[in-house]
């Protein structure tokens, strides 16, 4: 914002600026409304995982769980020494 | 509209259980999924630094034991709190990342880039597992033994330097895919004979106390000013080696089953930058059908 812009306001001028300035009132129970307008929203749910992700869960996790044991087993991978 | 997606506890339990943390990345809790994923893959590496480096040998077997049981705790934690979480989030609306690419491309990185070089690092840098296929090491180590050999070893940074009498794992100069298994006997300069069942470094017997006789084998004790231990010889080799010097950047090896082994009478010396490990501890020991318990978890000199 330009500096040129800004005035200052004191806290009487701000009192009276607020008294003269009419607001709407607040509907009743305002919140409730619009709490209930957004559970009338449709809402997508989505049920179940598709059979695409449990079979790359399952294809992706075999090799996964054999590199996790490699790694808490990593000193006891065994290799021969003649 | 707004798209409700419930998290299955399911699905996060099995995410978390091929990849720490990845079931709570898939809750949406990525600060906690970060930290389990980090507690499980550093938890390891302080620990075995710890085991490798700092503490007594006796404490290896223990102390590995520990760090396994520490990473099932927290992989296990992982698990269950992915499952809660997700039992929790039946209204969770994802956030604009929670995509399978993302999901795919933190998982590749994971298993293909950061858990094996981390796995590879322990192996090569701190301890690795070497089973003993052959007699060559016999009275020391026996067919079916299983070690655990120190890979901070023989390198700039490392705190333990190859010495004389050491159980030395290294590159086998005929075939480098094979590892062999045998001990330091002489370093470079060294003057090294053979003659009479005894081995002379620099004109000094490495002989100790009185020959034993078993089973047509003499078993002889010798000491380095590193170590003392026990090796046979079949009662009538006659072999010997003429005094030679051990060239520069080489080791003289030999195994402790004299009269059976194929080390450096056979092979030659052994260039040092090829020793990659020191044999510490067996952690099994098994040979035939019938476990040899009083080895498991025996120090080796």
């Amino acid at each position: 914002m330009n500096k040129k812009n800004q005035t200052t306001i004191t806290d009487d001028e701000l009192d009276t600026l607020l008294q003269q300035t009419s607001f709407a009132q607040v509907p009743d129970r305002f919140e409730q409304h619009v709490m209930m307008k957004i559970d009338a929203l449709p809402e997508t749910h989505s049920s179940q995982p598709t059979w695409w992700q449990w079979l790359a869960l399952v294809g992706g996790g075999i090799p996964a769980l054999m590199q996790i044991a490699g790694l808490v087993f990593s000193a006891w991978n065994i290799a021969n020494a003649g | 509209m707004y798209q409700i997606k419930p998290r299955h506890p399911l699905m996060a339990a099995l995410m978390s259980t091929i990849l720490p943390g990845f079931g709570q990345l898939y809750n949406g809790t990525v600060n906690r999924g970060l930290l389990v994923f980090m507690a499980f893959t550093l938890v390891v590496i302080p620990l075995v630094l710890w085991v490798a480096l700092y503490l007594p040998t006796q404490l290896t077997l223990p102390l590995l034991i520990l760090t396994i049981i520490i990473n099932v705790c927290i992989w296990l934690y992982g698990i269950i709190d992915a499952w809660k979480t997700a039992k929790k989030s039946s209204h969770y609306t994802p956030k604009n990342w929670q995509i399978p690419g993302v999901y795919l491309m933190v998982f590749l990185a994971a298993m293909l880039f950061f858990i094996p070089g981390i796995s590879q690092f322990i192996r090569s840098n701190q301890v690795e597992s070497f089973y003993i296929p052959s007699a060559s090491m016999q009275p020391t180590l026996l067919k079916g033994d299983v070690l655990f050999a120190n890979k901070s070893y023989n390198c700039p940074n490392c705190l333990k330097d190859v010495k004389r009498g050491d159980i030395a794992i290294f590159v086998y100069p005929n075939n480098r895919t094979q590892n062999f298994i045998k001990r330091i006997i002489a370093l470079p300069g060294d003057r090294v004979s053979i003659r009479e069942q005894q081995i002379f470094v620099n004109g000094k017997s490495l002989k100790s106390g009185d020959t034993q006789q078993r089973d047509n084998m003499n078993i002889i004790n010798e000491k380095t000013d590193n170590a003392q231990y026990q090796v046979q010889w079949s009662a009538d080799d006659k072999a010997a080696v003429e005094e030679f010097v051990v060239p520069n950047g080489e080791a003289f090896v030999l195994g402790d089953n004299r009269s059976n082994s194929n080390d450096s009478r056979f092979f030659g010396t052994v260039p040092l930058r090829d020793v990659v490990g020191k044999a510490s501890q067996i952690w099994w020991s098994r040979y035939e059908g019938e476990f040899r318990w009083k080895r498991f978890g025996l120090v080796l000199k």
